[in-house]
Parts: structure tokens; C-alpha cells; sequence
């Protein structure tokens, strides 16, 4: 599932701004979506295709089977990491928001000054 | 027990792994993209805690890695099938071969790229306690046993490449002695059998293919396996600056060490590698060019003092076998300066006597066929040019015997270089001097040709430049009258090509003149000296056959072929300036046959080929035909404007 970053806030008169790598977050939840849905893609290709190879068999099919189980865990494990890194960097950029908007409501607080 | 066997359907297999490696394509570019941006994103300044990159990319990269080289697995048995079957014929289907037999080609690495690693530093571990172990744990066997330990990994880029890092160049080159060392108990010199030299390519094997996965290799030098790999998962440049010279062999070591390495060894190891052109090339300038530039150096020879790897075991031999592997590589370095000083005059200029390589120069000659025959227009015609300034500058020798050949078959490849040395203006002009490309064309040609295969070599390929500038002559120009008129152009190329055919026939006159009976006895023709005459220019064929059309031609041309073989009979062959002469009348009859032929369809036939019908045709129609006399004349008047210049100044 691709992850969805928050839309950038705007940054009230007098308010101190947030620095917060917008772009670079961007670029990277893009990144690591799309490197999420080819190894999906192709996890799911691959099945496929080893059903092609149903008359290989022999001690060379066997090592490339065993090596190929020991490649698909590492698969599926790298595939929540990568899905794990893309939310941390959204949680990032709401923290950013968050952040942003406090900051606002400071500035505006200090423009209209105590009732 | 029955031994293991593998079935497949290879083409089946083999789509399996194209799909497999093109797909990972897709997926190797997101991989890097992921590293880049968690990169630039750690690399960026923030209020909030953004997250760090972590081991992900590190972890993705791996994984498309270790996929690649299953696919690369997957793709290796296929082609060990379909070369199983290439002994056998393949009509499609599943096939079934003996595992060993797949190995045996030895082509099938690892499929678990981890698995490879490991089995590398075991190698290099077991390698590390042979040595340790000194003269007392090393056998012929022990060896044996070790290098064995790479059958699978040698064209494994993973096993390759952690065991080349691990042991370094210099564990390259203490194996390839501890090799040596234990084929010579006890300190007893003998030659290292065939045994021990297939050890050391399995070592070769396995250092080609860890430097073809080189980051920055030149495209299409490394391995395409491995071109998505990362630094660190390919062999580190370091090492090639070590073996271009950076690791010095005997540095510090004593006899007392063990292994007694030598520079030999190491010269060994890679006259069986098959680097990449551009890492070849860098090894032979740091390796090589320091050997010919020493004028004390020259190479053991099988029999002489320390001679352990007998045929193998000169250096300069070696170093030369390693780069004729590859006609690029021996071409870039040949054209590379060290030290203001071109490959190429190191080596025509070496020897004589000793400083010729132990083999005698051939390996040495290799290298330099490929770089006069090499595709590259610009750097063979370059390579040409040079030889010709050096051979017929001041040396006016050629030491090395392997030479002339393949400089004859450089003049073969570069007939418009030599065309190209004789400066139109000095043939257009009056002036008597000669120019000096003419000069050292002339003299060049005289020291190839003394060698009489080299000769029949640039002879056969003046023979077919001549037939080729026939071929595309300009048409004649005709006047308002309709008479020919000074047809200036055609008159041009004819004279050009005169003007080669001149060179060549001075130097061999020279040739002749200098010697004779060696001239007519390499030629193999010294029994006929009409064979002879007849039989260098143009075509083949003996007198017997060709006779009575020959005096027909020379009829026409004023001469009696037998008052030239009645002035020179067979005992008085070692009148040399007689079969100059004759040289000359047959060329002539050869560029009447060439010329006549150029105006038909296909290749020049020899007359030798030619029915009696057939050769009595082609005399008539070069009686007919004014215009092929009209050419011969101005051929003839280039001809002589070169020779007698060149025989005036001589």
C-alpha cells in the first residue's frame, strides 16, 4: 500500500517555519513505495515463472530451489522494512505539520496580543 | 551408486533465467533509487526527528544481488546444457546429462551467492594454513586438494571476488609458487609439469573473473553479470594498481621465506588471465614495458639456471601471452607512450641474441600483428606508420624472426598507408631527391621481405590493392573531338598504384641483390627460376601450364620470354639482376592480366586456374584492348619514377 504523505502546511505571518526536508521526504516515500511494489510484483512474477521449469530437476535444481527459499524470506523481511522506513518518514512530515501548525497558532496568539 | 543427473529442457531454462535477470533490471534501478533518496534525505537539515536510512537500502541492494547471481546460476546450467549438447546435436525437448559432466565445463558456479562467500573463505583459509605450514605440508596433492576448492567458484564473480580480497595479489602470487615449490621437492629443478600449470589457470580463472566485475570498467569490458553490483561487492581498483606494479614481488624476501616467490611467478599466473582490455593494458605498462626498456633484461630459457616453469617461464613471453589474448588490448598498448617512449619501438627495437623473449619473439609478434591488423582504422594505420619509421629509420633491422610475418600482414591491412607514404608532389615533380617516408617505406619493405613468406605476404597484397584500384578506376575522358584525352585522374591513380608496385619491386630487388640463392630458397622456388618469374606476380600457376599465352602477352610488349630464360640458365640462378629483370616483365604481365580481369565480374583468377581455352581468350582480349595497354604504360611510368629515383639514391 503506498503511503501517503501530508500536504505541506502554510506558514502564518510571523510564524517561525519548520524546517523539514520536504522534498527529500517525498522523493524517498516514492522510492521506497515503488522498490515495495516491484518486489511485490515481483515475488508474485517470479512463482510464475518458476512453474515454466517443472522439467529441470537434479542436484543444480535442487541448490537453486534451497537457495531460492533462503532468498524469498529474506524477500518478505525486506519488504516490511522498506514499508516500515516509508511510514517512519511520513510520521516524520505529520510531526513536521503538527509542528508547523503549533507554531502558527504561537505567531497568531502573538499578533493579537492577551485579551 | 549411480552418479547424480540433471534434466532440463535448456531452452526453457534459459528463457527462466532471461526473464528472471531482466525482471531484477526493473528492480535494481528502484533499489538504487531507494539508496540515493534515503541518502540525500539523511544528508538534509530538519526540526522534527526524521528517521535515518538504516540497513534498508543496504539490505535491498543485497537482495537484488544475491536474485542476480541466482539468475546468473540458473542461466550457466542452461548454457552448460546447450554446450553438453553442442557435442551431442539438439533437435529440443528435455535432455538429461550427468551432473559431473556440467561441471566439468566448469562454468556453473554457486547459486546461493552467501553460500559462494563462504566457500571463497574457506579457500582462502585453507590457502593461509598451506602456507603456514611451510615445505612440510606441501605436495603436489595438498595443492591439488586446495585449487580444487575453486572448481565451482572460478566463474563465480561472489567467490571470485571475496577470495581475491582476501588473499590480495600477493596471496595470488605465494600460491602460484607454493605450486611451483611442490613440484620441486627437496630444492630438485625440474620444469613444473602440465599438472601444476592447469592448477595455476584454475588461479587465472578465478582472477578474471573477479576483475571483470571492476566498477568503471570501459562498457563492454566487465562482466554484464555484475554491472548492477556495488563497490563493495566487486573487486576493489586497488588491486589493480598492485598488479600493474604496486605489490613489488621480491621486495624484502628471503630465501629463508617460504614461499620463495619470484617476479616469474606472477608473470606466470597472468599469461593465463584474460583481463579486461583496459586493466591488460595497464598491467603490461607497468609489467611489461619496465622489461623492454631494460637492456640487460631478457627471459630464462627452458634449460637455463632457475628455469622452474620451463616453456613458461619468461616473463616477457608471459606478460606478451597475456595481452595477444586480446587483439584491443594488444593494439592500446602497443600505442601507448611510457615515459615518451611508444610500446611499439620497445619492441621492434629489441634484441638481438638474447634479448629476444624465450619463445623466440612469438608471442611478442602476436601483439603486434594485432596492432597492425587491429579494426580500428586511426590506431592500425597509426601502428603501421611508426613500424615503418622505426624499422626503416636508423635500425634497418628486424631482430625479433616472428616479425616479418606479421608485418607483412600489417602491409596486407595498410596498403593505403603505404600508398600514402609516397608523397604525390615528389612523384608529380622533377625534383631527384627522395623523401624520407619513401626512403624508409623502401627500407622497411627490404627487411620484411627478406623473410620469404613475409614476402610472398606484401607481394599477394600489392597484388590485390593493384586489382582493387583496376576495379575503380575513373573513366577516361574523352575531348570534343572523341579522342582520349589526358584522362588526368585515371592517369593519377595508375601512376599511384605504379608508384607501389615500384617500392615493392625495389626492395625486393634489394632483397635479391643482398642474397639471392636464401631469397630463391625461402621462396621455395629455387629448382625453376621461370616458376619463379612467373610464379610470384601475379598469380600461381607453372610455366608448363601458362607458357604459350605468356609469350603471347610478352609478344605484345616487345619482349621474348625466351631469349630472357635462355640468358639465364639454371646454373647462373644467382644472377640476381636477370631475375630482377624478369621480376619486372612479369609484373607487367600481371598488371595486363589484373587490368583486363578488373573489367569482368568477380575476383582475379589465376592463370594457373585457367583452361588453355580460357587463357588464349584473355590473351586475345588484352591484344584488343588499347586502353589496358594505355594503362599498363602509365602504371609502368609510376613504376619507374620510384625505382629508378629510389635505385639512384641507394
Amino acid at each position: 500500500m503506498a503511503h501517503e504523505m501530508p500536504a505541506r502546511p502554510v506558514v502564518a505571518d510571523g510564524a517561525a517555519v519548520v524546517d523539514f526536508p520536504w522534498d527529500a521526504a517525498e522523493a524517498a516515500v516514492t522510492a521506497l513505495d515503488a522498490a515495495v511494489a516491484e518486489l511485490s510484483v515481483q515475488a508474485e512474477g517470479h512463482a510464475l515463472l518458476r512453474s515454466t521449469i517443472t522439467d529441470w530437476e537434479g542436484a543444480f535444481r535442487d541448490e537453486h530451489d534451497d537457495a531460492y527459499y533462503r532468498l524469498s524470506t529474506t524477500l518478505w523481511g525486506v519488504l516490511g522494512q522498506l514499508s516500515f522506513r516509508a511510514g517512519a518518514i511520513v510520521a516524520a512530515a505529520e510531526e513536521a505539520v503538527e509542528e508547523q501548525l503549533r507554531r502558527n497558532e504561537d505567531a497568531r496568539l502573538l499578533q493579537t496580543g492577551p485579551h | 551408486m549411480a552418479p547424480r543427473r540433471s534434466s532440463a529442457d535448456p531452452a526453457a531454462l534459459s528463457q527462466f533465467a532471461a526473464a528472471t535477470l531482466d525482471a531484477l533490471a526493473t528492480l535494481r534501478v528502484r533499489s538504487d533509487a531507494v539508496t540515493r533518496s534515503l541518502d540525500t534525505l539523511a544528508s538534509a537539515g530538519s526540526d522534527v526527528a526524521v528517521p535515518g536510512t538504516g540497513d534498508v537500502p543496504a539490505e535491498l541492494a543485497d537482495l537484488v544481488t544475491d536474485w542476480e547471481h541466482l539468475g546468473t546460476f540458473a542461466r550457466d546450467v542452461a548454457n552448460g546444457f546447450y554446450w553438453l549438447l553442442g557435442e551431442v546435436g539438439y533437435h529440443g525437448g528435455v535432455v538429461t546429462f550427468a551432473d559431473s559432466s556440467l561441471t566439468r565445463l566448469g562454468i556453473v558456479g554457486y547459486a546461493d551467492r552467501d553460500e559462494a562467500i563462504a566457500a571463497a573463505e574457506a579457500m582462502a583459509e585453507r590457502f593461509r594454513d598451506l602456507r603456514a605450514e611451510g615445505y612440510d605440508g606441501l605436495s603436489p596433492d595438498a595443492v591439488h586438494d586446495l585449487l580444487a576448492m575453486a572448481e565451482r567458484g572460478q566463474h563465480d564473480p561472489a567467490f571470485a571476488v571475496a577470495f581475491s580480497e582476501s588473499i590480495g595479489v600477493e596471496g595470488y602470487v605465494d600460491l602460484t609458487a607454493m605450486v611451483r615449490h611442490a613440484y620441486q621437492p627437496g630444492g630438485i629443478y625440474e620444469p613444473v609439469p602440465q599438472a601444476g600449470l592447469d592448477g595455476v589457470e584454475v588461479l587465472a580463472t578465478t582472477l578474471s573473473t573477479a576483475l571483470a566485475t571492476l566498477p568503471g570498467l570501459p562498457p563492454g569490458e566487465g562482466s554484464a553479470a555484475t554491472a548492477g553490483w556495488s563497490r563493495g561487492e566487486r573487486l576493489d581498483p586497488s588491486f589493480v594498481d598492485e598488479l600493474a606494479g604496486g605489490f613489488d614481488v621480491e621486495e624484502g624476501r628471503y630465501n629463508t621465506d617460504f614461499p620463495v616467490r619470484t617476479n616469474t611467478d606472477l608473470s606466470v599466473l597472468l599469461s593465463f588471465t584474460a583481463a579486461p582490455t583496459s586493466v591488460a593494458v595497464t598491467i603490461a605498462n607497468g609489467r611489461l614495458t619496465p622489461l623492454l626498456r631494460d637492456p640487460e633484461r631478457f627471459d630464462a630459457r627452458p634449460g637455463d639456471e632457475g628455469d622452474d616453469w620451463g616453456d613458461h617461464g619468461g616473463r616477457i613471453t608471459n606478460y606478451a601471452t597475456m595481452l595477444g589474448r586480446d587483439p584491443d588490448a594488444s593494439a592500446r598498448w602497443l600505442a601507448d607512450e611510457v615515459r615518451g617512449t611508444q610500446n611499439l619501438d620497445l619492441v621492434l627495437q629489441r634484441g638481438p641474441d638474447r634479448d629476444i623473449p624465450a619463445d623466440g619473439g612469438r608471442a611478442l609478434a602476436e601483439v603486434v600483428e594485432h596492432g597492425v591488423t587491429h579494426h580500428d582504422d586511426a590506431l592500425r594505420s597509426g601502428l603501421m606508420e611508426r613500424s615503418i619509421e622505426v624499422i626503416g629509420g636508423d635500425q634497418d633491422a628486424i631482430h625479433n624472426p616472428h616479425l616479418p610475418d606479421a608485418l607483412a600482414r600489417g602491409v596486407a591491412h595498410n596498403m593505403p598507408v603505404i600508398h600514402g607514404l609516397i608523397d604525390r608532389e615528389w612523384l608529380a615533380g622533377d625534383e631527384a631527391g627522395l623523401p624520407t617516408s619513401v626512403r624508409n617505406t623502401h627500407d622497411f619493405l627490404v627487411e620484411v621481405m627478406r623473410d620469404g613468406s613475409a614476402a610472398n605476404t606484401v607481394v599477394g597484397a600489392v597484388e590485390e590493392f593493384s586489382f582493387d584500384a583496376f576495379r575503380d578506376l575513373p573513366e577516361p575522358l574523352v575531348d570534343d573531338a572523341g579522342d582520349a584525352d589526358r584522362r588526368f585522374e585515371r592517369t593519377e591513380v595508375l601512376e599511384g598504384v605504379g608508384a607501389v608496385q615500384g617500392l615493392v619491386l625495389t626492395a625486393e630487388r634489394t632483397v635479391i641483390r643482398d642474397s639471392l640463392e636464401d631469397y630463391l630458397a625461402q621462396q621455395e622456388m629455387q629448382g625453376d627460376l621461370l616458376n619463379f618469374g612467373v610464379g610470384v606476380f601475379p598469380f600461381g600457376g607453372t610455366a608448363q601450364e601458362v607458357i604459350g599465352p605468356i609469350n603471347d602477352i610478352l609478344d605484345a610488349q616487345g619482349v621474348s620470354l625466351g631469349e630472357l630464360t635462355a640468358a639465364n640458365p639454371a646454373e647462373e640462378y644467382n644472377e640476381a639482376d636477370d631475375v630482377v629483370a624478369i621480376r619486372r616483365v612479369n609484373n607487367d604481365i600481371g598488371n595486363l592480366v589484373l587490368l583486363t580481369q578488373a573489367g569482368g565480374e568477380g575476383p582475379a583468377t589465376p592463370l594457373g586456374d585457367l583452361t588453355t581455352e580460357e587463357l588464349e581468350e584473355l590473351v586475345r582480349r588484352i591484344d584488343a584492348s588499347s586502353q589496358a595497354h594505355d594503362d599498363q604504360n602509365h602504371l609502368v611510368g609510376g613504376i619507374e619514377r620510384v625505382s629508378d629515383r629510389l635505385v639512384a639514391d641507394l
